[in-house]
């Protein structure tokens, strides 16, 4: 703390740091609360001030548009800043797996399934292209998540859960959504830290203040986790991702039927998983009529064999 | 007394055996190893009486599971230990050393150990819960170690061909697909 008072420009952004963070839990609790998806999607529309008449049809609408104007208040450059600082703290829970076998598997199979994805525009127009990094966490918990510019994490846990490589891919399909879709950057903005991100940009987190501000906003975000319907809407691209590289379409929702089967949350595993989620039973049956016409069609290969032998790596 | 008493035993094994066949063709293993050296206790509870310290690789038998905690037999002893110091028997064989579970960069292995006060646990050295992420610190050593793993796109395509995957033309959604 003493260095906070070392600079006073870093006292100042420290300051606004606490407002975003007071800012934040008053309005975190909404999320997923009684509000419902009417007070969910008005965070999409753009910040979520809570006075957006736009109606739930406008809502969905920019749900399907994949419209997040979070992606014009940041650069590819910012957000793989802002990425890198949000692993570290992540990463800083609990480290990741060392086993290079492993995690070349996740990288591979997650970057083959990125690749299916549109990609989002940069504040200047420009196309994203992320540099895709996936991380397997060395946990027993069984969870995944993401940051802005192209990180994501998946625990031991979960990956000793899953049956085969469609499965993996349509749950490294929904990460790659939240990071495609905006879906970070929105529950930043909607959180109130758009001052810390602006922090982070310009100080690199080389300022104690600074970087106090971040671990406290990812911390916030990642314990409250993201809208419900950005939850909705990731499960409907990582079905999409996962088909589109050409796996067999159900894996992501055998994967909801296994969380509604072996989650509780009075398990410690799950608990970060299930209260940051809808009910998997509901995640799962918004996917069961696309499966049914959009995906009816789509090919079925799994891997099951290359992944059991990877699986088998996990102690 | 002494009959009926190994009678009853005798009872309980069997009831143990037919329950670990019921059990065999499951995914989990009732045979189990210590995965982190930890105490064996009396009662699931962290500030239950220890009986005794459990080092790597003990080899025990799991009896039954109860939120987080699995009771075990261990030789001759009975108790119970958290869930995620043990591992189905035989599974590290293979597996490369174990990690240190100490942050490299904060060295905080006993920050996110549970702790000894609280009766209900619900952190494990290997969890990942909230409280874990509250007390979360920067470790900037293990993003750098993220890019030790990175691949190309280049070499996820040819990871897709030899897994004979092909990429499959599907539209986005449209205001049709519900």
């Amino acid at each position: 703390m003493k260095t906070m008072h070392s600079k006073p420009w870093a006292a100042a952004l420290a300051a606004v740091a606490m407002a975003g963070l007071l800012a934040g839990c008053e309005t975190m609790p909404n999320v997923g609360g009684a509000g419902g998806i009417g007070s969910a999607l008005s965070g999409v529309m753009g910040g979520g001030g809570g006075k957006s008449n736009a109606g739930l049809a406008n809502g969905i609408q920019d749900v399907i548009g994949g419209v997040s104007t979070a992606f014009k208040d940041y650069s590819a450059e910012e957000q793989r800043t802002l990425g890198s600082e949000f692993s570290s703290v992540l990463l800083g829970a609990r480290p990741l797996l060392r086993n290079d076998a492993v995690q070349r598997y996740v990288n591979q199979v997650g970057w083959w399934v990125a690749l299916q994805a549109e990609m989002p525009k940069d504040k200047d127009g420009k196309e994203i292209q992320f540099a895709w990094r996936f991380g397997v966490i060395d946990s027993d918990a069984v969870n995944a998540y993401a940051t802005p510019g192209g990180y994501v994490f998946i625990t031991v846990g979960l990956l000793r859960k899953l049956n085969n490589e469609a499965e993996l891919a349509g749950v490294l399909g929904h990460e790659i959504a939240h990071v495609v879709r905006g879906h970070y950057l929105a529950a930043l903005k909607k959180g109130g830290f758009t001052q810390i991100a602006g922090g982070i940009i310009q100080a690199r987190s080389n300022n104690a203040a600074v970087s106090a501000a971040v671990v406290n906003a990812v911390r916030n975000i990642y314990a409250k986790g993201l809208d419900q319907s950005d939850e909705f809407d990731a499960d409907r691209q990582g079905l999409l991702y996962a088909a589109r590289a050409g796996y067999r379409a159900n894996g992501l929702p055998t994967v909801l039927h296994m969380y509604e089967a072996n989650g509780s949350s009075s398990d410690a595993n799950y608990q970060l998983l299930l209260s940051t989620h809808p009910a998997p039973a509901e995640r799962a049956s918004k996917l069961e009529p696309l499966l049914a016409s959009k995906f009816a069609s789509a090919v079925d290969v799994t891997n099951e064999a290359r992944y059991v032998a990877m699986r088998k790596q996990l102690r | 007394m002494r009959s009926r008493a190994s009678a009853g035993t005798a009872a309980l094994r069997g009831l143990l055996a037919a329950a670990l066949i019921a059990l065999a063709g499951s995914a989990y293993a009732q045979s189990l190893e210590v995965s982190t050296s930890t105490p064996l206790r009396a009662s699931p509870a962290l500030n239950a009486k220890s009986l005794a310290t459990l080092p790597v690789g003990t080899h025990a038998e799991q009896l039954e599971a109860r939120g987080g905690w699995v009771r075990v037999k261990v030789g001759t002893d009975e108790g119970w230990v958290r869930g995620t110091h043990m591992r189905a028997a035989g599974a590290a064989k293979k597996a490369a050393p174990a990690a240190s579970t100490a942050n490299p960069v904060t060295g905080l292995t006993g920050l996110f150990s549970a702790s000894s006060t609280r009766p209900t646990a619900t952190t494990g050295t290997r969890g990942l819960t909230p409280e874990q992420l509250a007390n979360a610190q920067p470790a900037p050593a293990e993003v750098h170690q993220l890019e030790r793993y990175a691949v190309t796109a280049a070499q996820a395509r040819q990871f897709a061909h030899s897994g004979k995957l092909t990429a499959q033309q599907i539209p986005a959604y449209t205001g049709a697909d519900q």
